[in-house]
């Protein structure tokens, strides 16, 4: 098999556009999770075992309005935060690990692209993956709700649609910088799926470990921080023994740290040593 | 083409570039002027051809000196590479996707869409004969077919400039023939410029007479390849003769004025004849086995190693 001297054109159209690049990355991420088996099955399972009861109760018990306390107590579950913390460990898993199996780097960052851009449209595409079932859904489930509410406010339906949906951003947001601080860590992404879930779950066991002598403690829990959110922003106050600048503050360092650290990560394993 | 001269037409120019991690030295006060044309960088494993690619790619950050890509700076300029293509010396294919989603996102990456896209990618493909393997997944690809599609992903988007890491490496010869003519014919017929690195000097003169040799992070030599060979005949070159009546022919050589010393091996039937100008040793060698009447069973040269001719040009 040889290469045959055949008529090579050259290419005349435009060469540029940085933001067509994020999109690029993040469609290519989003086609390839929607193409994986393990990631469909999750996002089925996931509408169905945490949105469908919701959902089929809201269309057939009779309410007068969409009530914070309900999707509070609907999102606030544990099982919610839970799947959405499974999905992310599969999601991500793959993202950063992949490309360093590949040596898959040198295909981004000989294109007219730098790192952030790189991580953003991989973190885009995750995003939009988690959102399907940590984002659409919540806001689907308040809006058939405020579709048969009986009675007639619908201002307060829709505050709480908007909380919802503030929630659902949240939570989807929450985990993919930590998977993604995970997967740049190694080149498998078996590794990578069981490193993010197990490190969420030994924060669960510490945080279950130190609220025996402290209850704060339990902001440290990922799950029980989105719950302590929830309770935040649905019913106006974290629980009395959480301090809402600790729950900032743990929050804020589970996605802004990772999300450090990934970047940092990758200027020295990747570039610009 | 290293040094002196600089002007507008230089592709890749540096100044006293300097790069070390830690304390390993990548490049060490490399001066280099690389003109509009096919430009061969050859060395050794780790002379720092790799780095000096990372630093045209912008790819990682100079501690010391000056380097302009296209006129540019390339550390932080990512729109640089619009106008230049990379094919790395190693693998880089994503293993899960076919050579046409690879080449559809590097397409997408520039920013190319839609029927044009896939058209151009139909093109590229057959251009570097991959057409029929478009649609298999890279991961199943051979060592060749990875190369191809490499360098397939380098041109997709033709850029101005292409930078070839070891694109022949692990590479039958009739692949390696077809690559050196698709090279070739970029730079002649399509007005590319190319940068191309080997560890292999013949290889490299395959494709251009314009090359510089990297040894140890420093450009050792550069120019026209005569003058490298030039430089190189300044000094002996080690080749040993083994064989039936050698003795008979060490002392022929003896009388040949391009013959500095002959000296016997192990046993009497090897000796090491250094000579300083090789051509003329094996122009003259069936006269000598004639001469001598003896038979030559084995014959290498001990500076057929790049090694050997680096440590020659940096006066070791």
């Amino acid at each position: 098999m040889g290469i045959s001297p055949i008529e090579y054109r050259p290419w005349k159209g435009v060469r540029t556009a940085q933001k067509l690049r994020l999109y690029v990355i993040a469609r290519s991420v989003v086609k390839h999770k929607l193409r994986s088996a393990g990631v469909i099955v999750l996002l089925v399972l996931g509408f169905f075992l945490v949105h469908t009861l919701s959902l089929l109760f809201i269309v057939l018990l009779p309410h007068e309005e969409l009530e914070a306390s309900d999707m509070n107590s609907y999102l606030g579950s544990g099982l919610f935060a839970t799947f959405s913390m499974l999905l992310a460990a599969v999601v991500t898993s793959d993202l950063i690990s992949e490309d360093l199996s590949n040596n898959s780097f040198v295909l981004y960052f000989s294109r007219a692209l730098k790192i952030r851009d790189y991580l953003t449209g991989k973190a885009g595409g995750a995003l939009f993956v988690m959102s399907l079932v940590c984002a659409f859904p919540p806001v689907l489930v308040a809006t058939v709700s405020m579709a048969t509410q009986t009675g007639s406010d619908y201002w307060g339906g829709a505050a709480v649609l908007g909380k919802t949906a503030l929630v659902g951003l949240l939570v989807t947001v929450f985990f993919v910088p930590f998977g993604l601080m995970v997967s740049s860590f190694t080149k498998r992404k078996s590794y990578a799926a069981i490193g993010t879930f197990m490190s969420f779950f030994v924060l669960e066991i510490v945080a279950q470990v130190f609220s025996e002598f402290d209850r704060a403690w339990e902001v440290v829990s990922p799950i029980e921080s989105l719950s302590f959110l929830f309770d935040w922003v649905y019913e106006g106050a974290a629980p009395y023994y959480v301090g809402e600048g600790a729950l900032v503050g743990v929050v804020s360092a589970f996605i802004v740290i990772p999300a450090a650290v990934v970047y940092l990560r990758l200027v020295r394993q990747v570039v610009g040593r | 083409m290293t040094g002196e001269g600089s002007g507008p037409q230089s592709i890749i120019r540096t100044e006293a570039l300097s790069k070390w991690y830690g304390e390993v030295i990548g490049l060490n006060n490399f001066n280099l002027d690389v003109r509009p044309g096919i430009t061969g960088i050859v060395g050794p494993n780790g002379s720092g051809k790799s780095t000096l690619f990372k630093l045209v790619l912008g790819l990682i950050r100079h501690n010391a000196g000056t380097i302009t890509v296209l006129g540019r700076k390339p550390w932080g300029n990512a729109d640089l590479h619009s106008s230049i293509g990379f094919c790395p010396d190693y693998e880089s294919l994503p293993v899960d996707s076919t050579g046409r989603e690879y080449l559809a996102l590097v397409g997408r990456l520039h920013a190319m869409q839609g029927a044009e896209l896939s058209k151009r990618i139909d093109e590229i493909a057959k251009l570097v004969e991959m057409g029929r393997a478009l649609d298999r997944k890279t991961g199943g690809y051979s060592k060749g077919m990875k190369q191809r599609m490499k360098i397939a992903g380098a041109l997709l988007h033709d850029p101005e400039l292409l930078i070839l890491d070891e694109p022949l490496s692990g590479t039958d010869p009739l692949v390696r023939k077809d690559i050196i003519d698709l090279i070739k014919r970029l730079n002649r017929d399509h007005g590319h410029d190319v940068v191309v690195s080997s560890h292999v000097l013949f290889e490299i003169e395959r494709m251009t007479h314009n090359v510089v040799l990297i040894y140890k992070g420093r450009a050792v030599a550069s120019g026209d390849i005569s003058d490298i060979r030039d430089l190189m005949d300044k000094h002996p070159h080690n080749i040993i003769v083994e064989g039936r009546g050698i003795a008979a022919m060490a002392k022929l050589l003896l009388d040949r004025d391009y013959v500095v010393s002959v000296a016997f091996n192990d046993s009497k039937d090897s000796v090491t004849v250094q000579v300083s100008r090789p051509d003329d040793f094996f122009d003259g060698l069936p006269t000598l086995i004639d001469e001598a009447q003896c038979s030559v069973t084995k014959m290498y040269s001990l500076d057929d190693n790049l090694e050997a001719i680096f440590r020659y040009l940096v006066g070791r």
